[in-house]
């Protein structure tokens, strides 16, 4: 299987790529509506792997996260309309719509779009032999910024941008040459389902671009309640690399790969130093005594080892 | 599936590798194999020759595998494909040009169109990932290239079949840099313009090379410097390719024994405007593979020919005589 890894020289003033204050915003609204909206029921099994071998790993707002001993994925058992409800919320859409939110975005975020429509240049050649005049389903995407610098890419011949709550006109398009599908898995209850269903828009032999959080990563295993990025509902699905495989499968997909390219976990540890648990002295001892040079090499790491916890896949209609 | 009848000629290590690779695959029927020296037979079930006239006549076959010293290739290649056999031969095609054209010209006259060379290289997954790079052409166009393969000789490297001119027909250089040359033409095209240092630098009683320097050029103008070494004292593989918009580099390469380094692919764009790194260090993407499967895809593509009526795209005949023609330039 293929790895690997990006590298650039360590910086020190990183830019985040969250506004604070917006995201602060963000998960005021999220956690409101979690604390109006509790969960009503307790189901431990994983949804990926079935497995009723899960246990606690951590809460956020008084909602439990489940590990799963067998397929490691992380996850939150939520009522499907409740989540519809979350995914709907009329303050998250006003504030991800916003003006200052997509500009921040896109100031923020450039240079990881363009590595992003580079690599996918890249990668749809590499599969499909081709990567101009193509026909793209995007699902969900929330940056105008992406999609504008997406579109001007010489990958585009139609472009058709689905269940999102931005208001742009796009093409149908019946049967897609390639999916585009970032960031959504996160909040999938159901993550085979949905995909098969995804899958139906897909042409034979097309391809499923796909990234995703990992709860196989790095920085969630190191912080666990403490990854104070990862919130419910907006965060229910966190797939180990081994969850994601049997995710893909069983919806229909053939795996062509999976790398986990991720640049943040050393600094998102680093950045809540204090909630590492007293018990992981390796980690600890590390954050202490690493240089910058340690650090960058470490995440270059777990980029090639596919501990990252930010994943990119590359899958097939089967 | 459908079993091809297939009988291999050479059961030293790259017939061995072969064999492996068939079994693999589960379309080949190994129904006899010939090595003239027994010890390389023992332990197999199949039908066993020595003489490999004998073993390919005796034997009920679609097609045959060449992987013999280099002096014998021509007259196994010629002999099975004017019998109508499909014919897989390892690299090289013969010690020299003449060897290449001599089989060309029976495979001109053949019933059966499929000869195939075995340039297991084009098929390492850095090779078939900077392949798909390039012809993507996110970094523009290639304009040179840089490349090293270094060996670390061995005890009895001076007396090995591979140093005996007569046998093999060249050194260092036809022996293993003959497969950069063969990358660099695949990246590249033709080269046509070729200037060369061929060498005898540490191995001196050695009646073939152990170092050769070349200069390449193709007719559009673009340049490849190679060094094909058996004085590196360790395993080296090395291949830079420079294009109009960014750099690809190849380095290690997954062999048997490893000991050619991990295999892995780094890319770059060129940034003059410094937005992905500091002035001079772009961001790096880098690509490592822990497995090869060069073998198999070679075998697969062989069996596509015989039964699925597929071309042969990788080491054909013409593919062959080319870069015979440019192993002359620079043995010249």
């Amino acid at each position: 299987m293929l790895k690997a890894y990006d590298y650039a020289e360590p910086v020190k003033n990183k830019i985040e790529i969250k506004d604070s204050v917006l995201f602060q915003r963000e998960k005021q609204i999220a956690q409101n509506f979690v604390i109006s909206n509790p969960i009503k029921y307790e189901c431990h099994s994983c949804p990926i792997c079935g497995s009723e071998h899960t246990k606690f790993i951590f809460e956020r707002w008084d909602i439990n996260y489940r590990y799963c001993d067998i397929c490691k994925s992380i996850f939150v058992p939520v009522e499907q309309e409740t989540l519809k409800k979350y995914l709907e919320l009329k303050e998250i859409k006003e504030l991800k719509t916003s003006k200052e939110y997509q500009k921040q975005a896109s100031e923020r975020r450039n240079s990881i779009w363009n590595d992003l429509v580079l690599w996918a240049e890249y990668r749809i050649f590499r599969y499909l032999g081709r990567n101009t005049e193509l026909n793209i389903i995007d699902f969900g995407n929330k940056y105008e910024g992406f999609i504008d610098l997406f579109c001007k890419s010489k990958l585009i011949g139609n472009y058709e941008l689905r269940n999102s709550f931005l208001d742009l006109k796009t093409n149908h398009i019946e049967q897609a040459d390639v999916i585009l599908y970032l960031n959504q898995l996160q909040h999938e209850n159901d993550p085979i389902y949905s995909l098969s269903k995804i899958r139906e828009s897909l042409l034979k032999d097309g391809l499923l671009i796909l990234n995703t959080r990992l709860g196989s990563g790095f920085d969630i295993l190191t912080l666990k309640g403490g990854t104070q990025d990862i919130f419910p509902y907006e965060h229910i699905m966190l797939p180990s690399k081994k969850g994601l495989e049997i995710i893909l499968d069983r919806a229909g997909f053939e795996l062509l790969e999976i790398t986990t390219p991720g640049t943040r976990d050393m600094d998102i540890v680093m950045k809540h130093k204090e909630r590492i648990e007293d018990s992981n002295f390796f980690i600890k001892y590390l954050i202490d005594i690493a240089d910058v040079s340690t650090i960058a090499d470490f995440q270059q790491f777990l980029q090639k080892s596919g501990l990252s916890s930010f994943a990119q896949v590359v899958a097939r209609k089967r | 599936m459908k079993k091809v009848k297939t009988v291999i000629i050479g059961m030293g290590r790259m017939g061995k590798t072969r064999y492996e690779a068939m079994k693999r695959h589960g379309g080949y029927d190994v129904v006899g194999i010939c090595d003239a020296n027994t010890k390389n037979l023992a332990g197999y079930l199949e039908p066993i020759f020595t003489d490999w006239k004998e073993c390919i006549e005796k034997c009920d076959i679609d097609a045959v595998i060449v992987c013999t010293y280099n002096i014998v290739i021509p007259d196994i290649v010629c002999y099975a494909i004017k019998k109508g056999y499909a014919v897989f031969s390892e690299k090289p095609p013969g010690r020299n040009l003449s060897d290449a054209l001599r089989m060309k010209k029976a495979y001109l006259n053949s019933p059966n169109k499929i000869l195939k060379f075995g340039f297991n290289h084009r098929y390492h997954n850095s090779v078939i990932e900077a392949k798909a790079l390039l012809d993507s052409k996110i970094l523009g166009d290639i304009v040179c290239a840089r490349g090293v393969y270094g060996k670390a000789g061995t005890l009895s490297f001076q007396n090995e079949w591979r140093n005996n001119k007569t046998i093999s027909g060249g050194g260092i250089m036809l022996d293993q840099g003959i497969h950069m040359l063969d990358l660099m033409y695949y990246f590249m095209g033709r080269f046509t313009n070729i200037q060369s240092s061929v060498d005898q630098l540490v191995w001196k009683d050695m009646p073939t090379e152990d170092s050769a320097f070349s200069i390449l050029r193709t007719q559009d103008g673009k340049v490849a410097s190679l060094h094909s070494s058996a004085i590196q004292w360790k395993h080296k593989f090395s291949l830079d390719l420079i294009c109009t918009e960014g750099f690809i580099s190849l380095n290690g390469l997954l062999t048997s024994t490893m000991s050619y380094g991990e295999e892995r692919l780094t890319y770059y764009c060129k940034d003059l405007e410094c937005k992905t790194g500091g002035l001079g260090k772009p961001v790096e993407h880098t690509l490592c593979f822990d497995s090869d499967e060069s073998w198999d895809y070679e075998m697969k593509e062989f069996y596509d020919a015989i039964e699925n009526e597929k071309p042969v795209i990788q080491g054909t005949i013409e593919h062959a005589v080319n870069l015979m023609e440019m192993l002359e330039g620079i043995y010249k």
